[in-house]
């Protein structure tokens, strides 16, 4: 183990000033060791060692730190949903530019997420809350580098990607929401109790396609207490053996006709 | 055993002869002598400083007297019995205490450990060497007053590069080698800069920066400070006068 040994030229309770061969003068602290003008003072090697270690590690974790924390691009969701990306793909800031884009960011925890991770989390909140879908989102997706950063046209691409791959992971599960979304409205309208000729109706009136204007309509007329008042009608046209039921009048003459 | 203790010896030696021969006055020249070595054994057993009128200064005085009293030349040397008896004095006297009064157990465990010690040679030859480096630096402590140079300013006037403080020790010896620039600086308590510069060619820039520095190389050069001079020579195998 290699020591500084020096003289002690001046010392005090906490420190002393000591004359290291070659000529140096250097102020050690004592650490309450007891010393006198004219020691021997001998500075352990292994001491330098583990304050330069411990240097380097402070050093690296406050670089890590404001490395970490500093933004290389920028992914837009939306025209409403900002996330700064670090240099290793992670969402380090989100800015909401809107009240729906904020209530997503209320609901989901993205910060230090991968952006793939953040992108799914982002598109399933904003699907359940049915705020968008995958193919609005698809459309208004965008990657911005730095301009420090422009010179890297590797990052863009590769922040692209994850963001890509975050919506096809979002996607599939999405995907019985989006029914859910689209279809139950349908499913609901066409009540079951409702007879095949209202059915068709609902169904198309239903239809994604149609505008939201159409919707209710739908809904009115295939609601089963409509329906309610046309069944007995439709029913005395359709079956004969029942109408012989409810009318004994006709029976009457029939079978009178037939005495 | 060293050069330095065995002057010391020899002379103290004579010294007690003297005293045994009748000459009462030797006592007062060992005490003189010896004193500083005892402080400074009671300073190291005990792990702080003791001052001339403390209990243990007391003690050490007592030990003393009964050192030079039964010191026998055939039993080894003279410096190391008399720090041994003055040592287990001390821990005598500390253990005592100890046991009169209530002392926190942080204080007793640390005592014990460092009286549990048992000292060897070399203990009392490092606090003779020490006394004597201490000698040295206490002198160019009174060099350094009349140029308003204290301790505590070598440490960020020294230069930190090893090619600087090279250079800076190199014009110290020029200085310490030269009559009329040692001269210059015992009389002016200046750096002689511009001599230096026209005459040694030497960077006026480098010499004003570390002027005290120098100052304090030139002079441990100047004097007769070996102790210091071993350390503020060149590092890797130089010696002073290679560079003259």
């Amino acid at each position: 183990m290699r020591t500084n040994k020096g003289i002690v030229i001046e010392a005090n309770q906490k420190h002393a000033i000591i004359l290291l061969p070659g000529g140096e003068y250097r102020k050690v602290r004592t650490g309450g060791k007891y010393l006198e003008p004219g020691d021997l003072y001998e500075q352990n090697a292994t001491l330098l060692v583990k304050y330069a270690v411990a240097a380097v590690l402070v050093l690296t974790i406050l670089v890590g730190g404001i490395d970490y924390h500093s933004v290389k691009a920028y992914a837009r969701l939306g025209s409403d949903l900002e996330m700064g990306i670090n240099r290793w793909g992670r969402v380090v800031t989100v800015e909401a530019k809107s009240e729906a884009a904020r209530q997503i960011l209320n609901a989901v925890e993205i910060e230090n997420d991968k952006m793939e991770v953040a992108v799914e989390k982002i598109i399933r909140q904003a699907i359940l809350d049915e705020k968008t879908s995958p193919q609005d989102v698809r459309r208004n997706l965008s990657v911005t580098a730095k301009e420090k950063e422009k010179q890297n046209p590797e990052l863009e691409k590769k922040l692209q990607r994850a963001m890509e791959k975050g919506l096809e992971k979002a996607q599939p599960k999405a995907n019985p929401g989006v029914d859910k979304k689209d279809q139950p409205k349908s499913e609901v309208k066409a009540n079951p109790s409702v007879n095949k000729k209202t059915e068709p109706k609902a169904e198309v009136k239903a239809n994604p396609s149609v505008n939201k204007k159409a919707e209710p309509k739908a809904e009115v007329k295939a609601s089963p207490g409509v329906n309610k008042k046309a069944e007995p009608k439709a029913e005395v046209k359709a079956s004969p053996s029942e109408n012989k039921k409810a009318n004994p009048k006709a029976k009457a003459t029939q079978v009178g006709d037939g005495s | 055993m060293n050069r330095l203790v065995v002057d010391r010896e020899s002379q103290i030696y004579q010294l007690l002869l003297d005293f045994r021969n009748g000459n009462k006055a030797a006592l007062d020249d060992i005490f003189e002598q010896l004193m500083p070595f005892c402080l400074r054994v009671c300073s190291k057993t005990c792990g702080k400083y003791i001052y001339d009128n403390d209990d243990e200064a007391s003690i050490a005085r007592l030990a003393l007297v009964e050192a030079l009293e039964k010191f026998d030349p055939a039993k080894g040397t003279m410096m190391v019995f008399i720090g041994q008896v003055i040592r287990n004095r001390v821990i005598d006297y500390k253990r005592k205490e100890q046991k009169q009064s209530i002392i926190s157990f942080k204080l007793f465990s640390r005592g014990e450990d460092r009286f549990e010690q048992e000292a060897d040679e070399s203990f009392f030859e490092e606090i003779i060497d020490s006394l004597a480096r201490k000698q040295e630096i206490d002198a160019l402590q009174g060099l350094l007053q009349p140029f308003n140079i204290a301790f505590h300013e070598l440490p960020a006037l020294s230069p930190q590069q090893d090619k600087t403080r090279l250079s800076a020790q190199q014009i110290a010896r020029i200085i310490a080698n030269d009559d009329e620039l040692r001269n210059h600086l015992l009389k002016k308590k200046t750096l002689p800069l511009k001599e230096l510069e026209t005459s040694w060619q030497i960077n006026r820039r480098l010499a004003d920066r570390y002027r005290k520095y120098i100052l304090v190389t030139a002079l441990i050069y100047m004097h007769d400070f070996p102790l210091l001079q071993e350390y503020i020579l060149p590092k890797k195998g130089g010696r002073a006068d290679e560079n003259k």
